[in-house]
């Protein structure tokens, strides 16, 4: 029989464990953003599987240490030293962002959570402070990391995001640790997911 | 003869009360998780033998239920967390490094060159920011501006996992 003292053990087990609750304390404020930096590094290993080698870099030199925006910022913001990638493939270079800004097809501004884009519109922004245009993204993703249920609203956004992004993205998705069933049938029958 | 000393009501209420004295935000959040119900098909018999029909409706966990979902978000920020983060410092660890600040101005075989190949495969620094950039600074200094991600090692990770799978195995109230 399971005991009362048996229960009252196992959860003081879990939640004093190092990964428990303290470890959940420190880490809280960075959860989302560390799910940003998970889906960065799968892309990563995308180009490195096509190939080719992904390059880390600062807005203002080596990247070390290798900077996560915090919040949504501009490409050319130089407030700390934000990292970034950069690869070369068929001829062309390309570079791999977090939390960066672009200019929608209605000239309203997004953040893009983790995204793929042309290396010749992002040194043109770095170079002439702007924000870069939608035709610049080749692929972007909305990364969110939940412990429940995923909010129906976040495809309903998603949806509507990637609709102002023009039509030179070639993949885009909305990535996270959970799901909701709904969202599912939501997304399917307009190929989305 | 029932196998647990305790209910399904009586062990998420001491579930809820250990991780409050541990930390009211986690406390929060797992309710929030709880109290946010599921999906369920009901049905409708109409009088006079008319055909039934099914409906959807929100309907609230049972007990049992509620435990289960509160331990998925558990092991959502116990488990999957840390592994994500190992993930992104692994996948960090096999990419290059390059010396300047950007490739603009270098030829597309400089481009190359300059970079540190020997960076490849070694540990990198990766920190994630605190203090964003637009954020209104206080006057006395935060004491951390950013948060450095650092990975935890696959032992503490399956140990977790186990308590995971114990509690998960006394929160089984099927017959």
């Amino acid at each position: 029989m399971a005991t009362l003292s048996d229960l009252e053990n196992a959860i003081d087990a879990l939640l004093d464990h190092p990964l428990g609750a303290n470890q959940f304390q420190l880490v809280r404020r960075v959860e989302e953003k560390a799910y940003e930096a998970y889906i960065f590094g799968l892309c990563l290993r995308a180009v490195r599987e096509l190939g080719a080698t992904p390059i880390l870099r600062g807005i203002s030199g080596p990247p070390v240490p290798f900077i996560f925006r915090g919040a949504p910022g501009q490409i050319h913001s130089r407030n700390r030293n934000y990292g970034y990638a950069e690869f070369a493939l068929n001829g062309q270079r390309f570079e791999i962002h977090a939390g960066v800004e672009f200019r929608g097809t209605s000239d309203m501004t997004h953040e893009l959570d983790v995204c793929i884009m042309r290396s010749e519109d992002s040194d043109s922004c770095r170079q002439q402070p702007d924000d870069p245009p939608a035709a610049s993204l080749i692929a972007g993703w909305e990364c969110k990391f939940y412990a429940g249920t995923l909010d129906k609203g976040l495809g309903r956004a998603y949806v509507g995001l990637i609709d102002d992004m023009g039509s030179n993205i070639r993949t885009c998705g909305l990535c996270s640790n959970t799901g909701h069933p709904q969202l599912r049938d939501y997304f399917q029958p307009r190929g989305q997911s | 003869m029932p196998q647990h000393e305790y209910t399904a009501e009586y062990a998420l209420d001491l579930l809820m009360k250990k991780l409050t004295e541990r930390s009211p935000e986690l406390a929060r959040q797992i309710q929030d998780v709880v109290d946010h119900g599921k999906d369920a098909e009901e049905q409708e018999r109409p009088p006079g033998g008319k055909k039934s029909r099914r409906y959807r409706k929100t309907v609230p966990y049972s007990y049992g239920e509620a435990l289960n979902a509160a331990l998925d978000a558990l092991g959502a920020h116990f488990i999957q967390q840390p592994l994500i983060i190992n993930s992104a410092c692994e996948e960090m660890r096999e990419a290059a490094v390059g010396n300047g600040s950007s490739s603009r101005g270098f030829g597309f075989l400089d481009h190359f060159r300059e970079q540190s190949a020997e960076a490849k495969g070694q540990q990198k620094s990766i920190e994630i920011e605190l203090v964003t950039e637009t954020q209104v600074r206080p006057l006395a200094p935060a004491a951390q501006e950013t948060y450095p991600l650092k990975e935890t090692s696959e032992a503490q990770v399956e140990e977790q996992k186990q308590h995971l799978a114990k509690l998960r195995a006394l929160f089984d109230f099927r017959e």
